[in-house]
């Protein structure tokens, strides 16, 4: 591959990485988010006494589920970037010149590139999952104190 | 667990058991872009049969614009 070429797409790749880090952790922020709202409303129809009946049930448990949601999105980002020290000590052991170490630098960037669009598929999806069980948490939780019985608010 | 090399390629330890299946994919996509770049450039037929198309003595609507 021409070496100006290479450079060229280097550069986008490392751009495409910086982009993937940001997407994967604005999705942990928003999860975070969603869920820290839900809490925050069940815990307080908790606090005012919505300890019983099915809304205070139904939003603990989806709330529940929520957080075990937000935490699977956690472990599920794997982004990676590309290892210099294994490459290099890989480039020693295998004998490698200068041109071939520089190539496999760049196949490593494009490879991580590419593995991290399938982890991105990951997030994604589970970032939908986390906001959409926070919002029913929420939705839950609101009506828990909405059917409070009078006099105990 | 069997040595498959991803430790020496700088993958790390694997957390989830379709890493390895990911990571297959994408060498997959990358080498064959990159054999795309690297090959030695071969005949292209496309470039040949329009080559020769252009270069066509008799061709009829090439001589009928040099005959009007």
């Amino acid at each position: 591959m021409d070496a100006a070429l290479r450079g060229t797409a280097e550069r986008a790749l490392e751009r495409s990485l910086g982009h993937q880090r940001w997407r994967v952790d604005g999705e942990k922020v928003i999860a975070t988010f969603a869920f820290g709202g839900s809490l925050a409303i069940n815990a307080t129809a908790w606090e005012a006494g919505a300890t019983t009946g099915l809304w205070p049930t139904v939003g603990v448990a989806v709330l529940a589920l929520a957080a075990v949601a937000t935490v699977v999105l956690y472990m599920a980002d794997r982004i990676r970037e590309p290892d210099v020290t294994a490459t290099l000590a890989r480039s020693r052991r295998e004998g490698w010149d200068a041109a071939k170490t520089d190539l496999e630098f760049f196949r490593a960037l494009y490879v991580r590139v590419a593995f991290n669009e399938h982890v991105l598929r990951t997030t994604y999806v589970l970032t939908w999952v986390c906001v959409s069980l926070s919002v029913l948490a929420l939705v839950a939780g609101s009506l828990a104190m909405l059917t409070l019985p009078a006099g105990r608010s | 667990m069997r040595d498959d090399g991803l430790g020496r390629a700088g993958w790390g330890p694997l957390r989830w058991p379709w890493e390895r299946c990911w990571i297959r994919r994408a060498e997959e996509v990358v080498d064959r872009e990159l054999a795309r770049w690297t090959d030695p450039p071969g005949p292209d037929p496309d470039t040949a049969e329009v080559g020769t198309a252009e270069l066509a003595p008799d061709d009829p609507v090439a001589e009928g614009a040099e005959n009007s």
